[in-house]
């Protein structure tokens, strides 16, 4: 057993009278798959909205690395190793699909306007290796012949794995992908979960994936975690889970007991 | 022959206050065609410029002849030909001009950035009637409601004071030229593409560890900056201000029209609204009887918008995407 990257512990996010998130605890391992299933409503992107301050916690602690990772700004979470993706795209519509992706690294110097404007020979150099970057992450999800396509014109396939790509491209230690397979081919998914797998063992990046193809998380993930109103009710090996009574229960309408 | 040199006249000051308004554009297309900020409020920064850069060259009130009004820089003549056979006034001023409109925008942003849409550009609108009202009540600063007149021309009496306009419109068209491809190179930078992307998806650039505040602030503090040179050249174009020079139609809402008309998010067709828009406005005077009517320009402008939006919905040069 190693050291857990992430841990969640006893968090609270109610919105009015709804506790969407109800006292969950769970630890995630550095460098697994950890599937997040459950039904619509379970509170599952609402925990990658806690993950990432983008909504804050009302009460519990959110440790990443040792560190508090509650109550910082959410481009504080990006930058201490955490990438997301969202369940409905967040691509950036008017402009080009490298682009996108050539947002991401940190520490562009053009980024700050003085360099831009009297070094743009040094900007020019880190940009070309960004491209390549980019370009290498394109090759990975078989978007490369869209390089210099809007993202608006893009499918919603596309456009979920623009997101896996705009992740890719942060160098991240941990991931949670938002549902990444709606509306992607299933051909190409199954590719992409190879991947994963790949980026997994060779770079050790710790992966968190909401996802409803329940066969596919089961495949891929190294443990499952289970969500249903707010709570996690399961938490185990991808056997464990399948058999597991309450599971069952919460995805054929019945409520845990 | 008197006709054609009204012609000309009006020819030369046309493109000297289309040349202004041009430079404002390219600071609202920072605004709001990049960044997606929406700026009510240019008539702050507008008229911050113009009152900086006057009261900077102004010199001292005679106190004989003012009770309030206080002070004047008097740059243009400790810096200016009579003294040092050039007037280096001029550059200094400009920079200045843009200097407080930044500080006031980061300040002010610093506190109203965070808000989105239409609670921003309310807060924008407050901004301006708020500078308008204080160079209007505070007479020690700039004299009220009288405003500043005899404000000190740049190379002045190089021509006849009836031609000026042609000494003048150069200046503004290096300014132009300069704000222009100092703004195009910021778009095309990582720092373009920050802002381009706040306006896209803010949450996005906030997943991917970048500060969207910071860039907002950025990006607003340097539109202002160039709606503050606009506003300065106004003043010595001009050559007097006043507080009713301000008010939100002519320094708010027909630029607004100029960036709608031209082509948001397109430094290129901002610069075009301006001028297009200028000349329709400046132009309608000379149409005969009741289409001459100053009202009726309005509904003129209106009219415009409505076509071009009609038949060029993304204005007369839509965005394209600027490849580095």
């Amino acid at each position: 057993m190693t050291e857990p990257i992430l841990q969640v512990e006893d968090a609270v996010c109610a919105f009015g009278g709804l506790r969407a998130v109800d006292n969950c605890s769970f630890e995630v391992e550095a460098g697994t798959i950890t599937g997040l299933i459950g039904p619509n409503g379970a509170g599952k992107s609402t925990m990658f909205n806690l993950i990432t301050d983008m909504v804050p916690l009302q009460s519990g602690r959110i440790f990443f690395d040792g560190r508090r990772l509650d109550g910082i700004p959410p481009h504080s979470v990006a930058r201490r190793g955490v990438a997301r993706t969202f369940q409905i795209p967040g691509e950036l519509g008017r402009m080009t699909v490298l682009e996108n992706l050539a947002l991401v690294p940190e520490g562009q110097l053009g980024e700050a306007m003085f360099t831009s404007l009297f070094a743009p020979g040094i900007v020019r150099r880190q940009e070309e290796r960004i491209r390549d970057q980019a370009r290498e992450v394109l090759g990975l999800l078989q978007l490369t012949h869209l390089e210099e396509e809007l993202a608006a014109n893009l499918s919603t396939g596309q456009k979920k794995l623009l997101e896996i790509g705009r992740a890719l491209m942060a160098s991240p230690k941990l991931v949670l992908l938002d549902e990444p397979a709606a509306g992607v081919n299933p051909t190409l998914m199954r590719n992409i979960a190879q991947t994963i797998k790949g980026l997994r063992d060779e770079r050790g990046i710790t992966w968190v994936i909401v996802e409803h193809d329940v066969p596919l998380i089961m495949e891929m993930s190294d443990r499952v975690i289970v969500m249903a109103e707010g709570k996690v009710i399961a938490n185990g090996t991808p056997e464990e889970v399948r058999s597991d009574r309450r599971v069952l229960d919460a995805y054929l309408g019945g409520v845990a007991a | 022959m008197v006709e054609f040199e009204g012609i000309i006249l009006h020819i030369g000051s046309f493109l000297v206050i289309a040349g202004i308004y041009a430079i404002i554009n390219v600071g609202l297309n920072v605004h709001y065609g990049h960044t997606g900020l929406f700026n009510i409020g240019i008539a702050a920064f507008f008229a911050l410029g113009a009152y900086t850069a006057s009261i900077l060259v102004m010199p001292p009130p005679n106190p004989d002849l003012y009770q309030r009004y206080e002070w004047g820089g008097n740059l243009a003549f400790t810096l200016g030909s009579e003294r040092i056979g050039f007037d280096l006034w001029f550059p200094l001023v400009l920079i200045a001009a843009a200097a407080v409109c930044a500080a006031v925008a980061y300040l002010v942003g610093s506190v109203t950035i965070r808000l989105r849409g239409d609670y921003l550009a309310i807060t924008t609108l407050g901004l301006g009637e708020t500078i308008r009202l204080v160079f209007t009540n505070e007479g020690w600063l700039a004299d009220g409601t009288r405003g500043l007149n005899g404000i000190p021309r740049v190379m002045d009496g190089l021509v006849d004071p009836h031609w000026y306009d042609f000494v003048f419109l150069p200046l503004v068209l290096i300014v132009l030229v300069i704000v222009y491809f100092v703004s195009q190179r910021l778009a095309a930078s990582p720092w373009g593409r920050v802002i381009l992307a706040i306006r896209e998806n803010e949450d996005t650039v906030e997943m991917v560890g970048k500060n969207a505040f910071q860039f907002k602030l950025q990006a607003f503090a340097y539109g202002a900056a160039l709606m503050g040179i606009g506003g300065a050249l106004y003043a010595f174009a001009k050559h007097s201000i006043t507080p009713a020079a301000f008010e939100p139609f002519f320094a708010t809402f027909i630029i607004w029209a100029m960036l709608i008309l031209g082509g948001s998010g397109n430094h290129r067709g901002a610069i075009l609204g301006a001028f297009v828009l200028w000349a329709v406005i400046s132009s309608s005077q000379f149409l005969p009887g009741f289409l001459g009517d100053p009202n009726l320009r309005l509904a003129v402008i209106g009219l415009l918008i409505v076509v071009v939006l009609l038949v060029r919905p993304a204005g007369l040069i839509p965005e394209t995407r600027t490849r580095t």
